[in-house]
């Protein structure tokens, strides 16, 4: 696998703090190239025991299993802290996401007729 | 103009991020086929899975080739790469028992999510490369303006 500057996918997340919650809203893709910093930049909120982390998706605009993976660690991770990681406006990627277990780990939107 | 099946064959370096364009391609075939929107995502996200393991997995800069075949009752999808293969019969199926207690760490579960999303999946894997291909069944090909 090469690198191509103009072809690399991008990742922006910006934050929202209110009280013990914090919003995360992610712009761009969540690819195999955007995951390490996916992870990078959720930890500092995940260290800080905070009551509910979310992860607002409206703004995704591609996503791999390695994404989903990564917020499946997130989540997993949350919990152990007594912190809840909630996925919002996941649109499109709903199923997606519950094939691959969000739902089990994560506070996420009802998906209708999903059967795993 | 053909009434047969209509083939196309696009060729990506393996390079982080082309995928798109292939990608796009299916995307818009798919949608001009007649499947419903929630289909066409699950073909987008099938075939984006195929093409980043192929990118991700390529060990030299030979091209990945995707072939698309749109035909009176779906779609096939092959996605081929020259990377070293992979016994598909070793890879499990996940543990959500598992992941749920201890989280995924490292990759993540691609051909698992391909099965999930594709109504036949085939895979031909070898020391020279690896083919997937997936296959889409139209509910009502008779609406199909491809090859009808």
């Amino acid at each position: 696998m090469t690198h191509s500057s103009f072809l690399q996918d991008e990742l922006k997340i910006s934050e929202q703090l209110d009280g013990d919650n914090a919003i995360l809203k992610l712009s761009g893709a969540l690819s195999v190239t955007t995951v390490p910093y996916f992870r990078q930049s959720v930890q500092p909120y995940l260290e800080r025991n905070l009551g509910v982390i979310v992860l607002d998706f409206e703004g995704v605009t591609k996503i791999v299993s390695r994404g989903v993976g990564a917020a499946i660690d997130m989540a997993v991770q949350a919990k152990k802290q007594g912190t809840k990681l909630r996925l919002e406006k996941i649109g499109k990627y709903a199923r997606s996401l519950y094939i691959q277990g969000v739902h089990l780990v994560a506070d996420v939107p009802e998906l209708e007729g999903f059967e795993p | 103009m053909s009434d047969k099946s209509l083939k196309l064959k696009i060729s990506i370096p393996p390079v982080e991020g082309i995928e798109d364009i292939p990608i796009l391609a299916v995307k818009l075939l798919a949608q001009k086929m007649g499947f419903d929107v929630n289909k066409v995502q699950d073909i987008v996200q099938a075939v984006t899975e195929a093409c980043v393991n192929s990118i991700l997995y390529s060990t030299t800069d030979d091209d990945i080739e995707v072939l698309v075949t749109a035909l009176h009752g779906g779609l096939v999808l092959e996605v081929r790469d020259h990377g070293p293969g992979f016994n598909p019969d070793e890879v499990p199926s996940p543990d959500f028992d598992l992941i749920s207690q201890i989280g995924v760490k490292n990759g993540g579960f691609g051909i698992h999510m391909i099965k999930s999303l594709v109504d036949k999946v085939e895979i031909e894997s070898s020391a020279t490369g690896t083919m997937i291909r997936m296959s889409i069944f139209l509910k009502n090909p008779d609406l199909n303006p491809v090859a009808s």
